[in-house]
């Protein structure tokens, strides 16, 4: 052992020159392309109003508009009529000499941009309403006209419009710490939301001649001024949606008196709009935990589809602290309340939909939207507003403060597929999800559509999944509720697909192929993974908690959800985020060769040729011993049958020197390397099976693939013959592609195989 | 297996509430058998889907649970033999409709065809629900070998070329 110390520096030292003058020119550089480099130079600085750790700063501001407004629903010519007065207060440490506001019905007028951002192509075939509707009709006139825009004084303010914005120029800056109060007076078309698709407008019924309205982006809205955009700048294109600001709301809602109205907020005069009747059960509800109580049933409503009222309401509302307003109003409306106790909290869960929408909508939307207020609230925050409502509007699936659009509706005859059911359950804990992300914790969805998207989904599973275990009768022969986006298999076609046709998840949802995976499935997904696979559900729930409570009522950046990830947790996720977030890599981890082996005095070929290359002759080293894999010319199976050392007496003799029994040396040695031809790192989770049938399951941590990026080897010692290694034995990582997922390499048997087995049968 | 897209850029529609909005796809998987010389097809559609399809032929028919397993099958492979079409030189080529089963909404439809000679390069044309919904969208996975490629069709492009190699 004498010369073992300096013999191997020698060693490292021949090692070193032979790699030095390898080529004997110079090699090309690189930058730093590591999947674990620190993500810096993707991340905004932080400051003083978003800090390093993720939170709000100590300068951090926000604005808030207060809105007072009288509206009124014209029925009969499909307009909505509004006057609005608006307290604008400024936070910000800036001199504000202009206001911008947010005309999002403009995208209706005829005339506007939005109408070609899309290139057209001449397709084979069409459908003869399409035929119509392309080539014959007139386009929609819509938009917002605006009468007047005034100060508190009544003195007119001079405006400019721009597309879907709208300045206000102010003849004094408004200066930080004051208010500013002014006035808008508008209308505009209501359009037909099943017709021509979009997130407000109408339902026309045929049969009975009357409308369901599901109102919203109805009202000239003050664009967020912050710290990160200044002034919000990036108009409607349609499909980024909305950035808002937080204020308190008092709404006086005009409609014709045989219509049920439920809208954003409390209502202020129960007594005032409904009748005897519908009142008392509307007081009743208040205090009902048990089950919904119906405040107009399937029969009155019919009653009233012939009606057309010429009289008229006005329903009064008012909501504290909300980023918009939306409202639902028609005579074919059932209402059914239930109260449901949130934390220390009661809330009302609502639903109003029209016959139509039964018998599907009486048996699970209340339901629906009472799981929902539950699990958010327990992997967020207790929901803080008083109600939340779940309006049925066909195709629709759209969310505002307190109150959202649900599609799902059964035939004709009142029959309808699991499809339609799972879809409409799933599409309401979706929606009424949203309160949370993003009404309260409010990111910039124009511009990041997976803030609210791919955190509401993500929540939306763990919901279903608890509504399956509350309402077992509601997934009839189903173990688990049947989550279309969750689970890490769902992702892999998308994930596998065409790279063509994917974006990765921070792009802008006007610019990317495919939203639905792109913005909800892949971030649930991915936030999924990160919670069963990467942190654990203890430290991911703490840290998930923590950001939501954070920005609660705030505007939080993509960064200060990764930083207070990783900030909560103590747990680097930079490659995470990377990877997952800023490239469209997939995962595709797999094993690619098992060598067994067993150490000998005498060297193979392979290390003679390696001593040469230094060389080495034998003699002069000091007493070492071989390694012998089953490639090697010397490899006798029979030798390392339960031998690790084999006939290797060095070893032997050093064991009897140091007095160390040989049952202290494993049987078996194997060396194992695992490929990864996907482009994203994940912890390398193995099964090893042994000939005894035992099982053994091994996460190594993601950083071993930080200096391999390719492929790693690892060492496995054992008493028991190794006989099988599975990579990512649940299927929890999404791996793209299986079929070096095993060792034996296994023909997994597809779907297809599997079939023709059964048929043969 | 089953998943959504919203294919943005070639609808007309001016807004659409892309929000949880329903979807309309299909999913193709063809799996390419070197050896016996034959694809092996797995064609997932919405069961309600191929129901509203099926319904325009015969109106009494209710699938999952079939009312008549024989019939509808035999509807599908009709339907099948109009829209998802493999051709070489133009010529179609026949395949067998093995079967179909339902998992939750979907149905799994699994189609075998075998080449006597095996050309280099057929053409796929899937034209499925392409009649009933605009916005269709019918993803194709191709498996050959250890090569796999995916491909996204819809209206304005309808087929796509399989390269076979020995």
């Amino acid at each position: 052992m004498k010369n073992l110390k300096s013999q191997s520096s020698l060693l490292t030292l021949i090692l070193f020159f032979s790699l030095m003058f390898l080529n004997g020119q110079t090699q090309k550089g690189h930058s730093n392309n590591s999947k674990f480099k620190q993500l810096y130079d993707q991340f905004a600085d932080p400051n003083k109003y978003h800090n390093a750790s993720g939170s709000p700063g100590v300068e951090y501001f926000q604005q808030k508009v207060d809105y007072v407004m009288d509206l009124e629903l014209d029925d009969e010519n499909s307009r909505l009529y509004g006057e609005e007065i608006i307290t604008y207060t400024n936070n910000s440490p800036d001199r504000l000499p202009y206001l911008w506001i947010q005309l999002d019905q403009n995208i209706r007028k005829k005339d506007a941009p939005a109408l070609e951002k899309n290139g057209s192509s001449n397709s084979a075939t069409l459908r003869p309403s399409s035929f119509v509707s392309n080539y014959i009709n007139e386009p929609f006139d819509g938009g917002f006209i605006i009468d007047w825009v005034k100060d508190k004084d009544g003195n007119p303010l001079p405006y400019q419009i721009n597309q879907t914005m709208m300045r206000i120029d102010l003849t004094k800056a408004i200066e930080p710490g004051s208010s500013y109060v002014f006035q808008i007076k508008w209308w505009y078309n209501i359009n037909d939301h099943v017709e021509k698709r979009g997130r407000s407008g109408f339902e026309f019924f045929e049969e009975d001649g009357n409308k369901a309205y599901v109102i919203a982006q109805f009202f000239p809205r003050l664009c967020v001024y912050n710290d990160v955009e200044g002034w919000q700048n990036y108009q409607f294109w349609g499909n980024g949606e909305f950035a808002l600001e937080f204020g308190d709301y008092e709404v006086n809602i005009t409609v014709p008196s045989d219509h049920i109205v439920e809208a954003t907020g409390s209502l202020l005069n129960p007594k005032d709009v409904l009748n005897k009747e519908e009142y008392k059960r509307f007081i009743a509800s208040e205090n009902n935990f048990e089950e919904p109580i119906l405040i107009v049933n399937q029969e009155e409503a019919i009653a009233k589809e012939s009606l057309f009222s010429k009289k008229k309401n006005i329903w009064k509302y008012y909501a504290k602290n909300v980023r918009d307003f939306g409202f639902a109003s028609s005579r074919k409306f059932i209402w059914e309340r239930q109260a449901v106790q949130v934390g220390s909290q009661k809330v009302m869960a609502v639903s109003i939909y029209p016959k139509e929408g039964n018998p599907l909508w009486e048996e699970y939307s209340t339901k629906a939207v009472i799981q929902t207020l539950k699990t958010y609230s327990k992997f967020t925050f207790d929901y803080p507003y008083p109600k939340a409502v779940s309006v049925h509007a066909k195709n629709q699936g759209m969310e505002y403060p307190m109150i959202c659009w649900n599609y799902g509706r059964p035939d004709e005859n009142g029959n309808y597929s699991d499809r339609t059911k799972f879809g409409m359950i799933s599409v309401i804990i979706h929606e009424v999800g949203h309160n949370f992300f993003p009404m309260i914790v409010n990111s910039y969805e124009r511009q990041w559509g997976w803030m609210d998207e791919g955190l509401d989904t993500f929540v939306q599973y763990l919901t279903e999944q608890e509504f399956g275990e509350t309402y077992p009768e509601a997934i009839p022969g189903l173990s688990k509720y049947p989550s279309r986006r969750g689970n890490p298999q769902n992702i892999v076609p998308y994930m596998a697909g065409d790279q063509d046709f994917i974006s990765p998840i921070m792009s802008n949802p006007e610019n990317v192929y495919q939203l639905g995976p792109n913005a909800y499935a892949k971030p649930a997904t991915a936030l999924n993974i990160l919670r069963e696979t990467v942190m654990g559900r203890e430290a991911f729930d703490y840290a998930f908690k923590t950001y939501s409570k954070r920005w609660m009522f705030k505007h939080p950046t993509p960064e200060d959800f990764f930083r207070t990830m990783e900030d909560a947790s103590a747990i680097d996720l930079d490659w995470f985020w990377r990877g997952w977030f800023y490239t469209t890599d997939a995962v595709d981890i797999g094993v690619k060769k098992v060598n067994k082996y067993y150490y000998s005095d005498t060297p193979d070929e392979k290390a003679k040729a390696r001593l040469e290359s230094f060389g080495y002759n034998l003699e002069d080293l000091p007493e070492i011993v071989f390694k012998i894999d089953n490639n090697s010319e010397l490899y006798d199976p029979n030798v390392a049958v339960n031998n690790p050392i084999g006939n290797s007496k060095i070893i032997k003799d050093y064991l009897k020197q140091e007095q160390i029994t040989s049952d202290k040396v494993p049987n078996y040695f194997y060396e194992i390397e695992f490929e990864k031809p996907g482009g994203l790192v994940m912890p390398l989770i193995v099964e090893y099976s042994y000939a005894d049938g035992s099982k053994e399951r091994v996460t190594y941590p993601v950083q071993l693939w930080r200096k391999n990026d390719a492929s790693v080897k690892k060492i496995i010692t054992s008493n028991k013959e190794l006989i099988g290694v599975t990579i990512d034995p649940d299927q929890e990582t999404a791996d793209v592609n299986s079929d070096n997922n095993s060792w034996p390499k296994k023909e997994s048997t597809s779907d297809f195989d599997r079939f023709k087995e059964k048929i043969k049968g | 297996m089953i998943f959504f897209l919203f294919l943005t850029f070639w609808l007309n529609d001016l807004v659409f509430a892309d929000h949880e909005h329903k979807f309309y796809v299909s999913t193709t998987s063809i799996e390419w058998k070197p050896t016996s010389k034959s694809l092996q097809i797995t064609t997932q559609l919405f069961t309600d889907d191929i129901q509203s399809i099926l319904s325009q032929h015969n109106q009494s028919i209710y699938l999952d649970p079939d009312s008549d397993t024989e019939v509808i099958n035999q509807l599908i492979i009709n339907y099948f033999k109009k829209t998802l079409i493999f051709t070489f030189d133009g010529i179609p080529i026949s395949y067998a409709f093995l079967g179909k089963e339902y998992v939750k909404d979907i149905t799994k439809c699994f189609i075998e065809l075998k080449f006597k000679e095996v050309p280099n390069k057929i053409k796929l044309s899937n034209e499925l629900f392409l009649s009933l919904f605009e916005d269709q969208q019918n993803i194709v996975h191709f498996k050959s070998l250890d090569q796999r490629k995916s491909y996204l069709l819809h209206k304005n492009k309808r087929s796509v070329l399989l390269t076979l190699k020995p």
